[in-house]
């Protein structure tokens, strides 16, 4: 298959049509292109919470390689993370690829030294401050407080994340969901456990729950909550498909209220049929769907960053190390001690 | 005898299987000795709030159904009554689903109609939901007893000068109040080990809360959880063997004219319920398909459900035979057979949290059919087992003893008179098997293989997901084998009598 069919396919597969997908930019970031074949058979732990739109990258990959065979579980990210631990244990290896939604899972299984190094290309590929060992980010993702215009104005939203609960709004939440937790997780390291175990409490007793964070910014949107809290592309993605949705994107300042985290892939076998398939995740043609059909933020060097997001300038992400997310069985036990889980 | 041996030695087996789950659960629970995890009340209360509120409301609906539809003379009653089965059809999670998304502000439903209808969530809607797919058991149950009631004992009471409403307490209700309690009984085990339901609309109960410790790194927990679970339905399974009705034929059946307004009434009734319970659902998601097209689910996903399905009806319609012809022959036999049931009060997320930690053991056979679908015939080895055995109990043995006679070998006497006499049985067995099977979610979730996607797995994506909408296909899929399968079965046991 050729680069245009494998736009093609992927678009295809998108929900909406794409701008700016097929434009060649001057970067030297690879394309399929340049890719050699993908022969063999992988299996690939896939962490959920992607709404179908990995799908459509994974499905164009394997159409494009009809000697490859890619065999997939997928399972909550957590849940996946605690699987391949559980399996290294007892000296089970079924997994060769984990690509998880959230750096903390990911972390999770680095930290246990089972994930295998990396070529050194493939990681200064990636912009600088996002080369990690023994995994990459694949795309970027912030947290938001996606509110409902018609309830307040973003001059309302408190910029301190740890105030929010005290303001009286209703609040939606997926306490569930990787990217929350890891939210916590930088809660805890930036505010420390005691502010934490506030904080979820005062949430707890009033926020309504959902299943996921699409479901959240959807209650948000349909003015079953004021504001919410999740990843900033379920709320791009909405009002991509229902422009006039009466819904917009706040941020805080400088606290985990506005956590850039990243999705991540790491390897548990070294070989070239991995290395191949993950090299495809960061070329010109799936980093830039991932911008623009996903909204995530690309994490190569020269792909524009999607619409409606605002330059990175201008929000203050907390000092937070992506691996220090990690720290996830501890937020664990706290939400669950408080019963938030 | 070879083949009597045989025959108890399969049922050995099974039934030394059957205790794995148990033995797993308790080897865990042994383990954590030293981080004991207390009862967890907010779940406790949620689960028995969930559990009794569904029954209750199932027996509500239930009751003056079956007596509508067994005591009174009510033209299209075979027909209605069909359609108020349907239900039993339809997996509680489908149910869940439809009316999670339609009812509510800006659901499917707020734009259709000019009204905003309440949501449907948390633990009322979960009972709501539960009641609307589980009222069958009650009205089954019920319908049954009051197939019993002699149209004599009416007339008594009428010659004795009782009104209608007398007849009713102290005749009718008297009747029926042990049928009731088993239907109810059979309501709350499937409150109580269902998923779906729960999961979707949000309420914490047991099977919910194990799932999510289990995503959450929870394993202990998780295991904790399902031990707890497993000894609340023990005793809710103790009661319901208790609860069993005897039956007695009439001399002559009830059949009662109503007035011009009791038949209102009646129609009224069966109909809002049918409409609730089948028609809504279907019609949002033919909504659904209308607006997203034939989208989302492969070929592979259908194939892949009705194969596992295929291939775990044929075992359990092969393994129930020797355990239920074992079961009728002695008390060793029977107590083997009791114990292949302990499957069944097994919730699928507690069999697949079980399982996965077998499987974590004898690492050759994580993730793989194997544990798969043996999960699946534990589970649902019960249904093909009481269906064959029900029919070797009811059946004459004059025919093997005439063949005894003439000096036939036990094994001939099987293949030539036994195994044709119940093959109807073993069909309908099988056919339940696969209905449990094709729409089975959590041990699914939990156990199937590196890239196994079945409908019923499909559908808890789309859900996580929060695509709602391409659930339609999926959802009309598992309606339309589900209602395929229980008409077969329906036929098989010829239930129109």
């Amino acid at each position: 298959m050729r680069r245009r069919d494998f736009n093609k396919a992927l678009l295809t597969c998108g929900l909406t049509p794409c701008i700016g997908l097929a434009q060649d930019s001057d970067s030297n970031v690879i394309s399929v292109d340049e890719l050699p074949e993908l022969v063999g058979e992988i299996s690939l732990y896939l962490g959920r919470g992607e709404g179908g739109l990995y799908e459509n990258v994974l499905k164009a990959i394997s159409d494009r390689n009809p000697k490859f065979k890619l065999n997939i579980r997928r399972g909550p990210t957590a849940a996946l993370a605690n699987a391949i631990v559980a399996e290294k244990e007892a000296g089970i290896r079924r997994a060769d690829v984990f690509w998880a939604v959230d750096a903390g899972a990911i972390g999770l299984v680095v930290d246990q030294e089972i994930a295998e190094p990396l070529p050194s290309e493939l990681v200064s590929q990636l912009r600088p401050n996002y080369r990690y060992r023994n995994w990459l980010p694949v795309s970027g993702r912030i947290r938001t407080l996606p509110f409902n215009t018609s309830a307040l104005g973003i001059e309302q939203i408190p910029q301190s994340i740890m105030s929010l609960p005290d303001e009286g709004f209703k609040l939606g939440w997926a306490p569930e969901y990787a990217s929350f937790q890891s939210f916590i997780t930088a809660m805890r390291l930036l505010a420390g456990n005691e502010a934490t175990s506030d904080w979820l409490l005062k949430v707890n007793s009033s926020a309504k729950r959902y299943a996921g964070e699409l479901g959240v910014v959807m209650g948000v949107e349909r003015g079953e909550v004021d504001i919410g809290f999740a990843n900033h592309y379920y709320t791009l993605r909405l009002k991509a498909g229902k422009p006039d949705a009466m819904l917009d994107l706040a941020f805080t300042k400088g606290d985990s209220g506005c956590l850039v985290n990243a999705s991540g892939i790491l390897a548990l076998t070294s070989n070239k049929t991995v290395h191949n398939f993950i090299r495809y995740l960061f070329t010109k043609e799936v980093q830039s769907y991932l911008s623009s059909e996903a909204f995530e933020i690309p994490l190569v060097d020269g792909i524009a960053l999607p619409r409606g997001i605002p330059s990175l300038d201008l929000i203050s992400p907390p000092a937070i190390d992506l691996t220090q997310l990690s720290d996830l069985r501890p937020t664990l036990d706290l939400m669950r001690e408080l019963r938030v889980l | 005898m070879k083949l009597r041996a045989t025959f108890f030695s399969i049922s050995t087996v099974v039934a030394a299987l059957s205790l794995l789950p148990v033995i797993t659960l308790l080897a865990l629970a042994v383990e954590q000795m030293g981080s004991v995890y207390f009862l967890r009340h907010e779940i406790f209360v949620n689960t028995i709030i969930v559990v009794s509120g569904t029954a209750l409301m199932a027996s509500l609906i239930g009751v003056p159904l079956a007596i509508i539809t067994s005591i009174f003379d009510l033209p299209l009653k075979k027909m209605l009554l069909a359609c108020l089965l349907m239900p039993l059809a339809v997996p509680s999670y489908i149910g869940a689903f439809a009316f999670y998304d339609a009812f509510g502000t800006g659901g499917e439903l707020d734009r259709l109609l000019p009204i905003t209808p309440p949501s449907v969530e948390g633990i009322t809607g979960t009972i709501f939901v539960l009641a609307l797919y589980t009222y069958p058991f009650v009205l089954l149950t019920t319908r049954a007893s009051l197939s019993g009631l002699d149209s004599n004992q009416i007339f008594a009471a009428r010659t004795l000068g009782s009104g209608f409403f007398e007849i009713f307490l102290k005749v009718i209700i008297p009747r029926v109040l042990n049928a009731v309690a088993g239907g109810a009984l059979l309501v709350a085990l499937y409150a109580i080990s269902d998923f779906g339901t729960p999961a979707i609309l949000g309420a914490n109960t047991y099977t919910r809360a194990i799932f999510v410790e289990y995503n959450a790194l929870g394993f202990s927990q998780a295991a904790n959880l399902s031990i707890q679970l497993f000894v609340i339905i023990s005793v809710f399974l103790v009661l319901e063997s208790r609860a069993r009705v005897a039956k007695a034929l009439p001399s002559q059946f009830v059949a009662i004219s109503l007035g011009s307004v009791g038949k209102c009434l009646a129609y009224l009734l069966m109909g809002s319920i049918i409409f609730t319970s089948t028609v809504l659902p279907v019609i949002i998601f033919s909504v659904w398909l209308n607006r997203e097209g034939f989208v989302g689910v492969e070929l592979l996903t259908v194939l892949n459900s009705v194969s596992v399905s295929f291939a775990t009806a044929v075992l359990i319609a092969l393994v129930a035979i020797p355990v239920s012809m074992t079961a009728t022959r002695d008390r060793l036999g029977k107590a083997l057979e009791k114990v292949t049931y302990l499957g069944f009060g097994i919730p699928g997320i507690v069999m697949g949290t079980a399982f996965i930690y077998v499987g974590l053991q004898f690492p050759p056979i994580y993730q793989t059919f194997f544990l798969l679908i043996l999960a699946y015939l534990l589970r649902f080895l019960p249904l093909g087992v009481s269906s064959i055995r029900n029919k070797l109990e009811a059946q004459d043995d004059s025919l093997i003893n005439a063949a005894k006679c003439l000096g036939t070998p036990d094994n001939e006497i099987f293949f030539r008179i036994t195994l044709p006499l119940i093959s109807k049985a073993i069909i309908a067995g099988g056919v339940l098997a696969f209905l449990e099977t094709i729409r089975e979610l959590p041990a699914t979730l939990v156990l199937g293989p590196i890239g196994f996607e079945t409908l019923a797995t499909y559908m808890w994506r789309v859900y996580e997901g929060g695509y709602f909408a391409l659930a339609a296909v999926p959802a009309f899929l598992i309606m339309g084998v589900s209602v395929l399968s229980l008409v077969v079965t329906l036929t098989m046991e010829d239930f129109s009598r």
